[in-house]
């Protein structure tokens, strides 16, 4: 649009007609009404909310699930299945050995509750086992004594901390029957087959006295299983 | 001094125009919202207070018209001048103010009761100047309204002619002739001066 020379002078009037502002409150006003906006947007805003709720969600869980399989990996999920074999026998046990104690449950134990009950039970018995795996079983009976009755936790940990000691001061095995046996009279139930075997094994190696105790106790624990003839023939001599 | 150049943050990096600062506005940056106000606070309250006419009235206006920026700055897209899309809001308050009092904006028949004495009344020269300025203010808010808005976009928000056509509604033409028609007027008043 052409401009005149005289519309040159009019704005240039204009402009020093320009100086009316807004009022200072009126400002401030303003202003704050900009900050409190952008701070309520701040808030909500924030890194867990609107769109990245989801996918921070799902991260959260990747993260812990790839944190936690390795160690579940480590964790021995059945400490039973990991027992290591038992050592043959060279020396028998003197037949003056301790009579069976846990085949029975004692009165105490029985009045445990069932959950506890079967923790206690399901315990390896400790002279079979690895160092590392007897302190984890003595962890897992801390774990468990608020439900189990005091007499059965002191007596396991009694057992956990003889079974330490003598492995200290007879490393060498001479304790191996005493070992065996302790671990046929533990809280584990063996299967019959190789309970019966084991009794057989007594028998041979004429120790007829531990052999019939050790039959009494299986018959305690399968009544009605069918035995081979020579422990029926041991059952026969017991009883008379 | 023109909009959009004059007040910028330290620290604010290459892109400091208007479009640039209200994004960083709409993404909860205060700072940045307080350099447009600044930019623009002048020419757009003088805009609002020579059509409005009652001063009471335009520090409402004024502020509503903010306001509604900082409301709607989730929706705002640079498809056009920031200066475009704050004069739209402005008008469009001002048209929305004239519709619910049933008012026209000031007219030349008010104005004209307000004329100062003219200059050669006066017993004093010196203050010409001032005299020449209230003159023009005068005349100026004894414009036909579209006229007068024609010529405050133009002279305050130093907008083009199309940009002052999109912002009134009309074609460039229509916009043009109505620029062309109040700098005739001003001049006709101003005469005696120029």
């Amino acid at each position: 649009m052409a401009m005149k020379p005289e519309d040159d002078r009019i704005r240039e009037l204009y402009r020093q007609a320009r100086d009316e502002a807004p009022p200072a409150h009126l400002d401030h006003a303003i202003l704050e009404t900009a900050r409190k906006a952008t701070a309520r947007r701040a808030r909500a805003v924030s890194p867990f909310s609107g769109r990245w709720q989801v996918p921070a969600a799902l991260a959260a869980v990747l993260v812990v699930a790839v944190l936690l399989v390795p160690l579940l990996e480590h964790e021995p999920v059945d400490s039973e299945l990991q027992v290591p074999a038992p050592v043959v026998l060279e020396e028998p046990r003197p037949a003056a050995a301790p009579p069976p104690e846990r085949r029975i449950p004692d009165k105490t134990e029985e009045e445990a509750p069932p959950a506890a009950q079967g923790l206690m039970d399901k315990r390896m018995p400790e002279k079979l086992m690895a160092p590392e795996q007897a302190v984890r079983q003595e962890r897992m009976l801390r774990l468990i004594a608020p439900l189990a009755k005091p007499k059965a936790v002191a007596r396991s940990k009694k057992r956990a901390a003889d079974s330490r000691a003598e492995k200290h001061t007879d490393p060498g095995g001479n304790a191996a029957v005493g070992n065996l046996m302790s671990g046929l009279r533990g809280d584990t139930v063996e299967p019959p087959q190789q309970w019966l075997e084991t009794i057989s094994a007594l028998l041979e190696a004429g120790e007829e006295a531990r052999a019939g105790e050790e039959l009494q106790a299986f018959l305690v624990q399968y009544p009605d299983y069918r035995l081979p003839p020579a422990l029926l023939e041991l059952q026969q001599r017991t009883r008379h | 001094m023109q909009p959009g150049s004059a007040y910028a943050l330290p620290g604010m990096g290459q892109d400091s125009s208007d479009e640039a600062l209200m994004l960083r506005f709409r993404a909860g940056d205060a700072d940045a919202f307080e350099v447009l106000y600044r930019r623009h606070k002048g020419p757009l309250y003088r805009y609002m207070r020579r059509q409005c006419g009652q001063d009471a009235l335009v520090d409402e206006l004024f502020q509503d018209v903010w306001t509604k920026l900082i409301q709607a700055r989730e929706r705002y897209r640079p498809t056009a001048s920031f200066k475009t899309y704050l004069y739209h809001i402005a008008r469009n308050r001002l048209v929305d103010h004239y519709r619910r009092q049933g008012a026209a904006p000031a007219t030349q028949d008010a104005a004209e009761t307000r004329l100062p004495a003219r200059a050669s009344d006066q017993p004093e020269q010196h203050a010409q100047t001032g005299q020449q300025v209230q003159q023009l203010l005068v005349l100026l808010e004894g414009l036909p309204a579209e006229q007068r808005e024609a010529f405050l976009l133009r002279e305050e928000a130093g907008l083009a002619l199309a940009d002052i056509a999109s912002i009134t509604g009309v074609g460039q033409e229509t916009a043009k002739s109505r620029l062309r028609y109040a700098l005739q007027r001003l001049r006709e008043g101003l005469k005696e001066w120029l």
